[in-house]
């Protein structure tokens, strides 16, 4: 076979990056249409540490409760540190059994120590992301999205800032490497840098330099889970999601209300509405200051306007100003924005109704994908060596790995059927003069 | 120098070099399975397969085999965590090469080495646990680093005294101590003393084959074994040739003797004139063929002084003297002997066989803990997948063992003035 060869003008590269790295509407979706569809699975295949799971627990988190769609699920499939050659050579081995119907990768961390005169630039990184995206496209994956890389933490990278700035700096031209295979082999590109890259430096402007970010040198357990939203964030933009959560609309002199699919209204009087939903809007958790938390990063991009989007509009409010209270929480608005919708998600992310049951869920997600790495590890990266092994075993070898989609099954079943209608109210409460 | 001081002399080089020797029989009895355990020095699968070759087909005792039980990355204490998984090959024997991650590639402190102390104390004990009390515990590698040749000779000194911590338990608990460490820094020092500017880099952390031949020697010393494989008396007045046990002569007729061998001398691989990757160089610097490979031949009656012999398709000219004592056909005839490509042949098998081995105990029986925790009650189907394994490792063993057949070989002599 004869690999292509890449040669990429600097100055190009420079001018993608460039207008990249300024715009972060420049990564919005590239296409409306939704391409995932009942019962796929979806294989998350990054060179993170596995164990971390998060990009593949939030995006299954988000089709089992957002967005949700019947039977669609996430397999974590990646491999610490790994590279896009040694994911090119176990597609066939290990995601076959899977028969994954979407493939999300990031890779090419370990990228930034090359420059763009290196051969890795010009022609192995290249060269085995198209052996990649062929092999996957042998299996029969309907969608492949090609991520870019992660980025380098600016404080924790090595030696500091300066190691971290030349890595970046660096990776940003690899990403248009995954870019033009992209385009070359007309699958998806997904843009994980330019996100990262600008979500960075804001957090750590909020909760200060020492907010752990990016990868550090040794890798060990970073990017967490506030990068890895942001990472969560541009897949299911890729992959079409349209961010709308649910609509609750509220008419205060005619005293009725009205829920979106999804959301039933079972009583309205007074102002005080009590809804019962199937879908959920996407909760995060922690301590904001911490890296180990989705609360701290999710208001530093635009995850609630795209993706999450739970509105409330209240007609006829006939002060200037209202309280709104759901479940413990309460916040002020103006009439105007009550009137055009205000996101329920957004303004009340520090807690909401959905809070217990959506981590409950989280929790389930989190188990099932804790056991994929060993799935993967003992089992489908082992199943050509096995299979040498104990040659008179093959048929009981390949029941084991039905035997283990089945346990997965079992286990994603037992997710769904935590994902309950939630019953919760809305008060809304005009502010009048005297009040104030 | 008084008597009583060339005694301790004597003794102390003894204990240095070849403690082995003390053994009054070889440690290694007929239908043994001998587990040869250390860390990834021993998965390299290099020395464990010469031994193995050693015990297959040069036969110090009948229907011997080994179990390939290396664990990457390991320190002593990790034996004793994966005893169970030893257990299930049923050895008799084990051999013991720990110290090279024990000691962390630092100077030794006390904390390293009460560690490896008790590492090894408590993987005898498992090996005591499972009926195995019969073992060769073997001192760390001497290394020489083309790449880092100071770092090198600052890891010795603790590889050295990673030994005596070995020496001492092994001392404490009755099993065979074998100073590997010393075997390689004698042949080692001396590879280096006859090629003082070569450049090559063998003896690593990881070494080529010619440091795991010596790895081999000193354990096959440990075990010990006599070295005799076999002795072809011919006398050439009387026209007839006897062999040893496992060497049947078939004719002899005109100096030439057609001999029928079920037991192998130790063949070797390489230019032992060159230095390289291989087992035939180092050997050179090894007293493993006077200790462990004399395939011998007398001849008597020679009425020249000299006499041509050859062996195979190769010959050399041996004074008659040496050959009425008697000659070592396995040192003289290194490369190729008519042995080498039948002893290449269960080589090659024996590493297949000891491959399988890997897969088994470290990628199956290492890792399947987990797995089956994850898939609960799930364990026939384990059951029968291991079944498989061994059965394969079964397999491959009888297969070994089916293709050390008889060689049929001629050794011609002819006087030579």
């Amino acid at each position: 076979m004869r690999l292509p060869i890449y040669l990429f003008s600097v100055r190009l590269i420079a001018l993608v990056l460039l207008t990249g790295a300024v715009n972060f509407a420049h990564v919005r979706p590239i296409r409306a249409d939704l391409l995932v569809k009942p019962n796929d699975l979806i294989a998350v295949c990054t060179d993170l540490r596995p164990q971390q799971k998060m990009v593949s627990v939030d995006i299954e988190g988000y089709f089992l409760m957002c967005a949700p769609i019947e039977g669609v699920r996430t397999y974590e499939a990646g491999a610490h540190r790994e590279s896009i050659e040694s994911f090119m050579k176990r597609v066939d081995n290990d995601l076959k059994p899977l028969h994954p119907s979407i493939v999300l990768t990031s890779y090419g961390f370990d990228n930034g120590r090359n420059t763009p005169d290196s051969r890795s630039f010009t022609y192995y990184e290249p060269t085995y992301a198209t052996m990649a995206v062929a092999g996957l496209k042998k299996l029969g994956v309907r969608n492949i999205l090609l991520g870019s890389s992660s980025v380098a933490d600016s404080k924790y990278f090595d030696s500091g800032a300066e190691a971290a700035d030349k890595w970046n700096a660096n990776l940003g031209l690899f990403r248009s490497v995954y870019q033009g295979v992209a385009q070359k082999e007309n699958v998806q590109f997904v843009d994980l840098y330019t996100p990262l890259m600008s979500v960075m430096p804001k957090a750590k402007a909020l909760y200060g330099e020492n907010y752990h970010f990016g990868c550090n040198g040794a890798w060990d357990g970073y990017p967490s889970a506030n990068a890895q939203l942001v990472m969560a964030y541009s897949f299911l933009k890729s992959l079409g999601c349209d961010g709308d959560i649910g609509t609750i609309t509220l008419d205060l002199p005619a005293n009725t209300a009205t829920g979106s699919p999804g959301h039933k209204v079972l009583s309205s009087a007074s102002g005080v509405v009590t809804i019962e939903s199937t879908r959920y809007p996407f909760c995060f958790s922690g301590n904001p200051a911490m890296p180990e938390s989705t609360s701290g990063t999710a208001a530093l991009f635009p995850f609630n306007e795209d993706l999450n989007r739970y509105n409330l509009v209240v007609k006829g409010l006939r002060s200037d100003r209202a309280k709104v209270t759901w479940g413990t929480e309460t916040r002020e608005f103006t009439a105007a924005e009550l009137a055009t919708g205000v996101n329920l998600a957004a303004a009340f992310a520090a807690h909401t109704p959905f809070d217990a049951q959506f981590a409950k869920i989280d929790a389930a997600v989190w188990k099932r994908q804790e056991k994929h790495k060993t799935f993967n590890e003992s089992y489908f990266r082992a199943v050509t060596d096995l299979k040498k092994m104990a040659p008179t075993q093959t048929d009981a070898i390949d029941k084991l790995g039905q035997t283990i989609l089945v346990e997965d099954q079992h286990m994603y079943d037992a997710e769904k059927a935590l994902v309950i209608p939630v019953q919760h109210t809305l008060k809304i409460e005009a502010i009048t003069n005297a009040a104030k | 120098m008084p008597l009583n001081k060339k005694l301790i002399a004597l003794l102390t080089l003894i204990s240095l070099v070849s403690p082995a020797i003390l053994l009054a029989e070889p440690l290694v009895k007929p239908n043994d399975i001998v587990a040869i355990c250390g860390d990834s020095i021993t998965q390299q699968k290099r020395y464990s397969v010469l031994i193995e070759d050693y015990l297959l087909m040069c036969q110090p005792s009948s229907n011997v085999h080994a179990v390939q039980f290396g664990s990457n990355g390991a320190g002593a204490y990790v034996l004793g965590s994966r005893i169970n998984s030893l257990a299930l090959f049923h050895p008799t024997v084990a051999t013991m090469l720990y110290g090279m991650n024990d000691g962390q590639y630092k100077p030794l402190n006390d904390e390293r080495a009460s560690g490896f102390r008790k590492g090894m104390n408590d993987s005898l004990d498992a090996l005591k646990k499972i009926g195995v009390d019969r073992v060769v515990v073997a001192s760390p590698d001497f290394i020489e680093s083309a790449n880092n040749p100071a770092s090198a000779t600052t890891y010795n000194v603790t590889l050295a005294s990673l030994g005596e911590i070995s020496r001492s338990v092994a001392g404490e608990r009755g099993v065979v101590y074998t100073d590997n460490h010393a075997y390689m820094e004698s042949a080692i020092r001396k590879i280096r003393a006859a090629n003082p500017d070569a450049k090559f880099n063998l003896f690593d952390v990881h070494p080529e084959l010619s440091g795991h031949i010596m790895i081999a020697y000193s354990f096959l010393k440990g075990m010990g074994f006599d070295g005799a494989i076999g002795t072809i008396t011919a006398d050439l007045v009387t026209g007839k040739a006897i062999g040893s046990d496992g060497h049947k002569v078939l004719s002899m007729a005109n100096g030439k003797i057609e001999i029928e061998s079920t037991r192998y001398p130790f063949c070797f691989v390489g230019d032992p004139e060159k230095i390289g990757p291989d087992t035939a160089t180092a050997v050179k610097y090894l007293p493993f063929n006077d200790d462990l490979n004399r395939y011998i031949l007398i001849v008597h009656g020679i009425k020249t002084q000299n006499a041509k012999v050859t062996w195979g398709d190769q010959s050399k000219s041996i004074p008659a003297a040496d050959l009425e004592k008697g000659v070592n056909l396995a040192a003289l005839f290194v490369p190729g002997n008519p042995f080498s490509a039948p002893f290449a042949k269960v080589d090659a098998a024996i590493r297949e066989k000891q491959s399988a081995e890997t897969t088994l105990t470290w990628q199956y029986l290492a890792n399947i803990g987990r797995l089956k925790q994850a898939l609960p009650n799930q364990e026939p189907i384990f059951d029968q997948i291991q079944q498989g394994g061994f059965d394969e490792v079964q397999r491959l063993n009888r297969a070994c063992a089916g293709l050390v057949m008889p060689v049929r070989h001629s050794i011609v002599i002819e006087p030579q003035q």
